[in-house]
């Protein structure tokens, strides 16, 4: 019957917006730093590949990558968000996490990804108005707390497009200039 | 609601239909007589029609009905599309894309189109009145002399009644005095003269000639049985007329037929008190002028709703209430019984309609009216016998939806005929049945006593409901002669015109004799005739369908998401990449052969590697093979004819020499050079602009031309043609060309060449100066020839599609602007470089040539690199330097060069080495990185690397800025100066350099 499918149907969504309270998280590390991103926008997470760079791109474009027949531009989350650079030897910049916001796939180096953690919605703090690990809290959708670390989401979007574009219109007339 | 899936359908069908459209009516501007053309607006029309209506778009469909109204008269030689007419069809046209459009962005029209409506209208109209028969326009009152085609009519009432000086007299005294029925009857013979064929006249003339002279009266006709034969024979061909017409129509929309339900019901109601009302004659006439108002107003409703069996029941009654009219101001008495009969026939057939369930009951009293009527009727005039005939064709032709209606009437229609004489066993249609049968119950026809019709009467007499309300499934033995009709009636068409004409005349001619004639006519009146019938009909219809299938065929297409397309391609895309990566496994494998075979190896194990070598080599060689043609077929895929793009042009040009008043020729050349799509669109405005230049300021006036001892008609040439894997494009023009001194001093004047420079510059250097961004834009330019009005803008669109452009102009001769374009955007021919780590791609179509020169041979003017070639100085661009790359050149005292062409100038791209020609894929980069990077793409190289293409034109202007600021900083330079550094050279004659 069709309407007992439906009922079905609709009951599963019920449920699933109950478990929407739960939400999955890649955590990733930069430096100290913790981050989280919804694993839902997470295509997938490769090694670092040879980069082809761009030449006259802002600094933080590190180039683009072939993945799989498709031209993906990297960027290097460090210098975007401008946090401190790691001293030598240390393991910098190991894994790409390939990310779709707002239907553009854009790769991005971190330096590990630790785990897929599970939060409640609820648990996720506005942003703090002073700065984060050196962060500007525009980058910062919110906050939790797991096992006594600070995780912080890091709204993509601004990451990838505001602050960006800014600087691309700039890097018209060269970053030279 | 409307289907959005459909409409998204409808949408780029129509678009394509009205293109066709667009075409079709140049054409026919061009040469009006063109059936060929005609026949394919017409189609065009219908389809839009017929999809809109199914879609429930009332403006489309409302507009493409007229158009398709007016098309049928243009067809039928009854309207000529003069050039207010054909500007007429494309102003709708117009409006019908606008609507498309509206449609496309939200789901609705909004464009009013009632303008249009009416300038169709009175086209129609003014085609329409004079030779159809009443059932349009406002026939009654408007027949007289003041007609257009009065004239013209009178004169064709000659031909047709040469032998019959009476009957003239009367027809004239017909057409102008207000006596409709007469009127009616002479226009319907007029109408039929028209379009008959000879056959038809010559039977009509004959038949003419014998007409009993008896026919006094202060009625037109004689006799009336004599004058309702002439109306038959003029009314069957009439018919087979409209017929065709109504071959045409198809399901109405709803929301109309629900208007014009009501409207019918509220005048019905009002009718019939009005005509209970009547009861004298005296104080008739003024109450009688009222109903005729009203019903020429539920006639006009009728016959905007196409339902002409309708109308001309309207007609008959109109007619009819004037006639009495008539008499009475004659001083007659008159009853008004007639107007009961009409008033209940219509009632009754309505509320069957209405209803549209057959009930037995119902069906009775429908009859019974009719039968009772001819009676009344016959008594009253016989010339009102005229409309009668067009509902045999109507109801064969009723299809659609709302058709039932019209064949309602049809049915009544019919008795309102009374032919007394019509024993027409040739007919074979049910209504001429019913009609003889009728007629002969009531004891009118003088004619042929025959039994048989008042028997086919009775076994008819079900029939009309019958077929009204299920013309599918007939009961056998009533019905094989209404079968007839019903299979020939979707058929019939234009052609059917002639061959229905005549086919009453013999018959109905010679009266006393009908059997003779037709020896199969004696028994089953229908029946042995339907055979044959259908037989005739059938060759007709042939032919009608012949037209339309053999346009058709080329048509022949598939609707395929582009998207689609999109992946295929970029699957290809992929192999091709792949196989370079075979090709490159293939190298090293020949290179580890060789190293192999430099150490002491194995012999056997040697021949082995050699065999595997081998074997990769033809593995990858066929690989190769399968991947080009699969690359190639897909490419085709996404190919059109340019005569898609070239198709928009006519109009435009139209347009635009109409709006200059200027002679234009265009002549299309290789139209069906094949294109990307994506390329197409992407040249469109450009080519637009172009040709706008070219008519505006290219092309002199009529009188210019003839004073420079010109043709004084301009001649503007588009051709397309392929060269190698590009395309060329070219517009020409005959016009005054453009003075390139002119070019030369405006340039220095706005100060953007010394007068150095210029002197450099070779004619065709400082003619693309026109294409400069500060050039074009200004005023300044008109005063030049006027070329290069926006013309940086179509510089840089094609150049997006790396293809070139070139202006050549001759002053007084004319101008030619050739583009040059990769057949497609998804690959392209291009050369790898190095540029420290990286290898960039640099598409073939801006490479002019590559150079290997001494570092010494460089030398640097006003702070530029520049080196001395024989043809002059080059401008080179390190781009190491600009990419912040470390050179990775091996021989420090040697650069290579890459000659390219920007458009205006060349620039010479220092790289450190060259590694070879490829076909590449272009990928798109996020457009972050793609817009004022100087790169255009990118693409994956064979080992699965990512190399950038570069942007020539863009990359040497951001690199010019660039160079301009870090100069503003340590020095002060002129700007301008280093915008244009003027360095350029040609490079047409070879010179020393290495070619690789």
């Amino acid at each position: 019957m069709q309407t007992s499918y439906f009922d079905i149907e609709s009951r599963g969504r019920e449920q699933e917006k109950a478990q929407v309270q739960l939400m999955q998280l890649v955590g990733f590390r930069i430096g100290k730093e913790l981050f989280g991103v919804d694993i839902l926008m997470v295509q997938e997470i490769i090694r670092k590949v040879p980069i082809t760079s761009v030449p006259n791109a802002p600094d933080f474009i590190e180039g683009v990558i072939n993945l799989r027949g498709g031209i993906i531009p990297i960027i290097d989350l460090r210098k975007r968000l401008r946090l401190p650079t790691l001293d030598q030897g240390q393991n910098a910049g190991t894994r790409i996490l390939i990310v779709t916001v707002d239907s553009r796939t854009t790769g991005f180096i971190v330096d590990s990804v630790t785990k897929v953690m599970k939060i409640q919605t609820s648990d996720i703090e506005p942003p703090p108005e002073i700065v984060v690990a050196g962060l500007k809290s525009k980058y910062i959708s919110g906050v939790c707390k797991i096992d006594g670390n600070l995780l912080i989401l890091l709204d993509f979007s601004q990451v990838l497009l505001i602050r960006e574009k800014e600087q691309l219109k700039g890097f018209e007339s060269g970053p030279d200039a | 609601m409307t289907d959005l899936s459909l409409l998204e359908d409808f949408i780029p069908e129509a678009q394509e239909h009205l293109e066709e459209f667009e075409t079709n009516l140049l054409r026919l501007e061009a040469n009006p007589g063109d059936r060929a053309v005609l026949d394919n607006i017409f189609r065009c029309t219908h389809t839009i029609k017929g999809s809109a209506e199914y879609l429930g778009l009332p403006k489309i469909a409302a507009l493409a009905h007229r158009l398709e109204n007016l098309l049928e008269l243009i067809r039928h030689g009854e309207a000529t599309p003069d050039k207010k007419m054909v500007d007429v069809f494309f102003a709708s046209r117009d409006r019908l894309a606008s609507l498309v459009n509206e449609l496309q962005a939200h789901q609705n029209e909004s464009s009013p189109i009632q303008d249009l409506l009416d300038k169709i209208d009175r086209f129609s109209g003014l085609a329409k009145n004079p030779p159809k028969e009443p059932d349009s326009g406002d026939d009654f009152l408007g027949i007289g002399d003041d007609l257009p085609g009065a004239s013209g009519l009178k004169q064709q009432a000659d031909e047709l009644f040469d032998g019959e000086p009476d009957v003239l007299g009367h027809l004239d005294e017909s057409v102008g005095a207000d006596d409709p029925p007469a009127a009616q009857g002479g226009v319907m013979g007029l109408g039929s003269f028209d379009m008959g064929t000879q056959k038809a006249n010559n039977d009509m003339k004959k038949k003419d000639l014998g007409l009993p002279d008896d026919s006094k009266k202060n009625l037109s006709f004689a006799s009336p049985d004599d004058s309702a034969q002439v109306k038959d024979s003029i009314g069957a061909s009439a018919i087979a007329r409209l017929d065709a017409d109504e071959s045409f129509e198809e399901e109405y929309d709803q929301e109309l037929y629900g208007i014009f339900v009501d409207h019918l019901k509220e005048n019905l109601e009002l009718l019939s008190a009005k005509a209970s009302g009547l009861s004298s004659s005296q104080e008739g006439v003024g109450l009688l002028e009222s109903l005729v108002e009203v019903v020429a107003g539920l006639r006009q409703s009728a016959s905007y709703m196409d339902y002409r069996a309708l109308t001309a029941f309207y007609d008959s009654w109109v007619g009819q209430m004037r006639e009495v009219q008539n008499r009475i101001k004659q001083g007659r008495k008159e009853s008004f019984a007639f107007m009961g009969d009409f008033v209940s026939q219509l009632m009754v057939r309505f509320s069957l309609v209405e209803e549209k369930v057959k009930e037995p009951p119902q069906k009775e009293p429908a009859v019974k009216t009719v039968e009772a009527k001819p009676a009344a009727r016959v008594q009253d005039s016989a010339p009102a016998a005229a409309p009668p005939k067009n509902q045999q064709p109507d109801k064969e032709g009723s299809q659609g939806l709302f058709d039932e209606l019209d064949a309602v009437f049809d049915s009544h229609a019919a008795p309102a005929a009374e032919q007394p004489l019509d024993v027409d066993p040739f007919s074979d249609d049910m209504d001429e049945l019913l009609v003889t049968g009728k007629a002969a119950k009531a004891e009118l026809p003088p004619k042929t006593p025959e039994t048989k019709p008042s028997a086919s009467v009775s076994e008819f007499d079900p029939a009309p409901p019958d077929k009204i309300l299920e013309p599918a499934q007939k009961a056998p033995p009533a019905s094989f002669s209404q079968d007839a009709p019903k299979e020939a009636a979707p058929k019939e068409a234009v052609p059917e015109k002639p061959a229905a004409a005549p086919q009453p005349l013999p018959s109905q001619a010679p009266v006393e004799a009908p059997k003779a004639k037709e020896p199969d006519a004696t028994l089953p009146p229908a029946g042995p005739a339907l055979p044959q019938d259908a037989q005739t009909q059938e060759p007709a219809s042939a032919l009608q369908f012949d037209a339309s299938p053999a346009d058709r065929v080329v048509k022949q297409s598939l609707r395929v998401d582009s998207a689609k397309i999109d992946i295929l391609m970029n699957q290809v895309g992929e192999l091709v990449v792949s196989r370079a990566s075979y090709g490159q496994l293939f190298n090293d494998m020949r290179l580890f052969q060789q190293e192999l075979a430099s150490t002491d190896l194995d012999p056997r194990m040697l021949k082995t590697a050699r065999d595997l070598t081998f074997r990769i080599s033809e593995a990858t060689t066929a690989l190769g093979r399968v991947a080009n043609e699969l690359q190639e077929g897909v490419m085709k895929v996404r190919m059109l004819p340019i005569a898609q793009l070239f198709n928009r042009y006519p109009r435009l040009v139209r347009d635009l020499a109409q709006g200059t008043g200027k002679l234009v020729h265009l002549e299309i050349r290789g139209e069906e050079t094949e294109l990307d799509k994506m390329v197409i669109e992407e040249i469109a405005d450009p080519l637009i602009h172009i040709i706008r230049n070219a008519v505006d300021h290219g092309l002199e006036t009529a009188a210019q031309r003839k004073a420079a001892g010109k043709h004084p008609e301009g001649t503007l040439r588009l051709e397309s043609y392929h060269e190698s894997n590009h395309v060329v494009v070219e517009i020409i023009d005959d016009g005054k060309g453009i003075d390139v001194a002119k070019v030369g001093r405006l340039a220095l004047e706005k100060g953007l060449l010394t007068s150095e420079e210029l002197e450099r510059m070779r004619p065709k250097e400082v003619l693309s100066i026109i294409m400069m961004p500060g050039f074009s834009t200004s005023e300044q330019v008109t005063t030049t020839s006027g070329r290069g009005v926006g013309m940086d803008v179509v510089k840089k669109n094609i150049e997006k599609l790396n293809g070139t452009v070139e202006v050549d102009s001759k002053l007084g001769a004319g101008t030619r602007v050739r583009i040059k374009i990769p057949l497609t955007l998804a690959i392209i021919q291009a050369l790898l470089v190095r540029v420290g780590a990286s290898v960039y791609t640099i598409p073939l179509a801006v490479v002019e040539k590559t150079l290997r020169v001494m570092e010494k041979d460089i030398t640097t003017i006003e702070g530029v690199e520049v080196i001395q070639l024989r043809e002059g100085v080059l401008s080179l661009l390190r781009l190491t330097s600009e990419f912040k790359a470390r050179s990775s050149s091996q021989d420090p005292d040697r650069v290579y060069v890459v000659v390219v062409n920007t458009g205006m100038r060349q620039v010479g791209l220092v790289v450190d080495s060259l590694i070879g020609q490829e076909e590449v894929v272009i990928k798109p980069l996020v457009d972050y990185l793609q817009e004022q990077s100087g790169f255009s793409g990118a693409t994956i190289l064979g080992d699965g690397r990512v190399s950038l293409i570069l942007d020539a034109y863009e990359l040497v202007n951001l690199c010019m800025q660039r160079q301009t600021t870090r100069r503003d900083t340590d020095a002060t330079w002129e700007i301008q100066k280093d915008l244009l550094p003027g360095k350029s050279f040609n490079a047409s004659n070879g010179s020393k350099p290495t070619l690789h």
